[in-house]
């Protein structure tokens, strides 16, 4: 998405809410949360 | 985590570097070889498997990319910490060409005028394109949001900003006093009413879109109850001598528990890293918990909350974590582990 696109989105909460939507995942396939962070950084 | 760069371009309202509190001494930074000396000698002497530069700006250093191949050459992971200012398309290319696993980058709110009155910097907008930047020459990044009484409001909107930014991993930093952001730090704390909220807020954007969301500075169970965030990975103090410790190394090479610490356990270039691991003030730092958390079930894996910032405020490591002692009256005490599904092997 451009810089452009997201200040955009930024001062327009219709147009923010439409492009969310778009992103929107129903299945997440990996959840990215399970991996544990040492504070600053995930361990790998 | 190293402070490779005593300079800083922005004047953060938070920020923790010890050398910032009033009448501290000042740092100063190694040249690279010393720096390549000192940090050659860590990773032999400790084992560890990453590194973080930090500050400071490490950016405003121009020779970061000769120290972050040194690094790597030794097998060992690189993290930048930066406020993002300086990523132009050729540091992003040298950092990335250099070896930098991951960038990240501070990113304080979707407002442009919180995001830069928080920081005492017109940056915001030279933040959003830095990310896009990162990402889209394949680089690792995620953004860290300090939550602050000013700005913990607009965390649902920044998660929804790094959506946008295709940001997929964010730490949520609770404000730990330290360094400048000692002035006024009650006015700088948020409540644990606002916080909750957040937390609330991203909890359902996890669950909603590709997002991890970790919380990195310790937030309390007796005030927020954590038990509530399923999808939040919550952290607590990660000093001491084990094997997922964390250390501060400040730029003249010393020693310290954490970044946020003060206190130093000895010089790095002079003293071996064991030994100063050894140090009966990090057993003790380590070890002590607050008189009032003593017999609270969850104590053994909160840990009473951040000792660096309890001594920072009060000029003891075994006083209460400031966010505590600030709204002590709407602390409650479980008669049982709040999150026992949370074990410190979770963490």
């Amino acid at each position: 998405m451009s810089k452009e696109k997201i200040m955009e989105a930024l001062e327009n909460d219709e147009l923010k809410k439409k492009l969310l939507e778009e992103l929107e995942v129903e299945e997440l396939e990996e959840r990215v949360a399970t991996r544990p962070w040492l504070c600053y950084m995930p361990i790998k | 985590m190293y402070e490779f760069s005593d300079q800083c371009n922005q004047r953060c309202l938070f920020c923790y570097n010890s050398w910032k509190s009033l009448n501290a001494p000042p740092k100063r930074g190694l040249p690279a070889e010393r720096v390549k000396d000192l940090l050659g000698k860590v990773i032999d002497e400790s084992r560890c498997g990453a590194i973080s530069l930090s500050g400071g700006e490490p950016l405003m250093r121009d020779d970061l990319v000769d120290v972050v191949s040194f690094i790597k050459g030794k097998g060992v992971a690189v993290s930048l910490i930066t406020n993002g200012t300086l990523l132009t398309d050729e540091t992003i290319d040298a950092c990335i060409s250099s070896g930098v696993d991951l960038f990240q980058v501070s990113l304080l709110s979707d407002r442009r005028d919180v995001h830069n009155r928080l920081v005492g910097a017109d940056s915001f907008d030279r933040v959003i394109e830095a990310i896009l930047n990162i990402k889209k020459r394949k680089g690792n990044v995620c953004t860290f949001f300090v939550g602050l009484a000013d700005n913990i409001s607009t965390f649902k909107s920044t998660l929804e900003l790094n959506v946008l930014l295709g940001v997929s991993h964010v730490a949520l930093g609770r404000f730990t006093p330290g360094g400048s952001g000692l002035a006024g730090w009650e006015q700088l704390m948020p409540s644990p009413e606002a916080l909750d909220e957040a937390l609330a807020a991203a909890d359902e954007m996890v669950a909603k879109y590709r997002l991890s969301v970790s919380a990195a500075t310790p937030i309390l169970p007796c005030l927020n109850d954590l038990s509530r965030f399923k999808h939040i990975r919550f952290s607590f103090c990660s000093a001491g001598n084990s094997e997922h410790a964390l250390f501060g190394i400040d730029p003249e090479g010393n020693l310290k528990p954490c970044s946020h610490s003060p206190f130093i356990l000895g010089n790095l270039r002079e003293e071996r890293f064991a030994d100063l691991i050894g140090h009966e003030f990090l057993r003790r730092f380590v070890e002590t918990v607050p008189l009032y958390c003593r017999d609270c079930p969850d104590v053994s894996l909160c840990k009473g909350g951040c000792r660096s910032s309890a001594e920072v405020s009060y000029g003891s490591f075994e006083a209460e974590d400031p966010y505590l002692r600030l709204w002590k009256s709407k602390a409650r005490k479980p008669a049982a582990p709040s999150f026992p599904q949370l074990g410190p092997e979770s963490m």
